[in-house]
């Protein structure tokens, strides 16, 4: 008997995990897309399951010249829908003036030149090191809570998208419902404005 | 839950747990408390690196280069001839790259080939199901639309990408990136055949840099499985000829709203010069070449 409730238990709970999975599976699909729009759909673009609460970080690759429109849906809980934080950032590198300390080991001799001993001296070396820091590209706090970005880029370069998910918990009575919520990421591109020869 | 990923480990460590509980409750004597076996389940990152396709890629060059219809691509009646999950999973992502080739570039008459080609060995992967009769009769359809067929080839390549996410088959899936990227930095590199200085197709190769780097942390997350490290091993010269890259720091990074379009400039570009460049293409045409199965 004891057994039998178990079993249903840990079927519940697999299938449980299957459902909340397949469900946000493919979810970005459902996010609007713009009317006639001349985009095509980025396989960058990401599907997941979030905890209400929580932040995701998700790293793309977006090319030179190319126009990107980043946008954000949650078909399962609309609620979320204009309220999802993100921030663009960019890890770029800057060069600075580091000041290191090297002692340096010197003979030392007396008047007769004679050698007495060494002395270590302390010297300061300048050195240029590149230090990395995330750059914000967008945030859109600053831009009330806008849910998409359209961009182009004047170089190749490596993205990192920050997501925020508002914790919005209290409408759902279940577990479930208020744990979680499908997240679709969409990315879009197209060819930017042509410039020069080709 | 930090990411975009599934959960599944979490609710298979609890019904680990849960079993653990229950045959304690009933076969044991009352007295021996069995200890709860806490299995750490992994949860993998899937969705945390996004890696750009082919399409995209050839969408970017086509903007650069003209087509070039005498590119050897590869032989689409050697599609059944691939053995082993390694070797049937980089092919479909060379077909793959081959058929945005095509349609991107509208190259006459050779698309349907190579969508019976990805049938074939997508037979062999068991992700041929994705090909429905509609596929192959869109196809030739639209066989001299390039558009149509650019759409066609792109969904084809999601369709597949979707299947082995959603089917928890991440290896297949990282050899099958592995090899598309391969395909297209040989079939752009025979599109700009000899170094030439300034030349914006070599900026864009050189640029790849950033998409080997996302396509190896893609990879490592299903390192454990040997197909897809002895994959890595195969990549690990043309990353480090990546890494040995000279960077040109630019402006300072700004980004200046001109309409409704953020215009994004600064930071730093890769530099390749005729000797990387004569290196990479030497390396990228060996390992797709061993991948297809030519032997020079």
């Amino acid at each position: 008997m004891i057994k039998g409730i178990a079993i249903t238990i840990i079927s519940a709970l697999l299938l449980t995990g299957t459902a909340i999975a397949q469900d946000c599976f493919g979810i970005v699909n459902y996010c609007p897309k713009l009317k006639k729009s001349p985009y095509t759909y980025n396989g960058q673009s990401k599907s997941g399951a979030f905890a209400q609460g929580d932040t995701a970080e998700v790293t793309i690759v977006v090319y030179k010249n190319m126009e990107y429109r980043v946008s954000f849906c949650s078909p399962t809980h609309p609620d979320l829908n204009g309220k999802i934080e993100f921030v663009v950032a960019e890890e770029v590198t800057k060069p600075t003036w580091r000041e290191e300390k090297v002692y340096e080991t010197v003979e030392k001799y007396d008047d007769y030149g004679n050698l007495i001993g060494e002395e270590k001296i302390e010297k300061v070396v300048k050195k240029r090191v590149y230090n990395k820091t995330d750059v914000v590209r967008f945030d859109n706090k600053s831009n009330d809570l806008t849910q998409e970005w359209i961009f182009i880029s004047d170089q190749t370069r490596k993205l990192k998208i920050k997501v925020y998910i508002p914790n919005l918990s209290g409408g759902g009575d279940s577990l479930q419902e208020q744990a979680y919520a499908c997240v679709g990421l969409l990315i879009e591109h197209m060819p930017g404005p042509k410039i020069g020869f080709k | 839950m930090k990411r975009f990923l599934m959960k599944k480990g979490s609710f298979l460590a609890l019904g680990v747990l849960a079993l653990t509980v229950v045959s304690c409750g009933s076969d044991e004597p009352a007295d021996v408390i069995a200890e709860p076996v806490i299995e750490t389940v992994e949860e993998k990152p899937v969705f945390q690196v996004g890696v750009p396709t082919p399409n995209e890629f050839f969408v970017v060059i086509r903007e650069l280069k003209n087509k070039d219809s005498n590119i050897t691509l590869s032989d689409p009646s050697k599609a059944s001839t691939f053995q082993g999950a390694k070797s049937q999973a980089i092919n479909f992502g060379i077909y793959s790259a081959d058929l945005a080739y095509i349609s991107t570039f509208a190259i006459d008459n050779k698309a349907l080939e190579y969508f019976k080609a990805l049938k074939q060995v997508g037979d062999k992967l068991n992700v041929a199901n994705i090909f429905g009769e509609t596929v192959f009769q869109k196809a030739s359809d639209n066989i001299n639309n390039g558009d149509s067929l650019m759409m066609l080839s792109n969904d084809t390549y999601f369709e597949a990408y979707n299947y082995l996410i959603e089917n928890d088959r991440g290896p297949v899936l990282a050899m099958l990136v592995a090899g598309g990227w391969v395909e297209s930095m040989y079939i752009v590199t025979s599109l700009v055949g000899e170094y030439k200085e300034g030349d914006e197709t070599v900026q864009r190769i050189a640029d790849q840099k950033l998409t080997l780097e996302s396509i190896m942390e893609f990879m490592t997350t299903y390192a454990d499985d040997p197909d897809v490290s002895s994959t890595m091993e195969d990549l690990a010269d043309i990353e480090i000829l990546f890494s040995e890259l000279e960077v040109e720091e630019l402006e300072k990074a700004e980004t200046k709203k001109e309409g409704e379009v953020h215009m994004l400039s600064g930071g730093s570009k890769f530099i390749m010069d005729k000797a990387k460049y004569d290196q990479l293409k030497k390396m990228v045409i060996e390992l797709r070449n061993k991948y297809v199965g030519i032997t020079l």
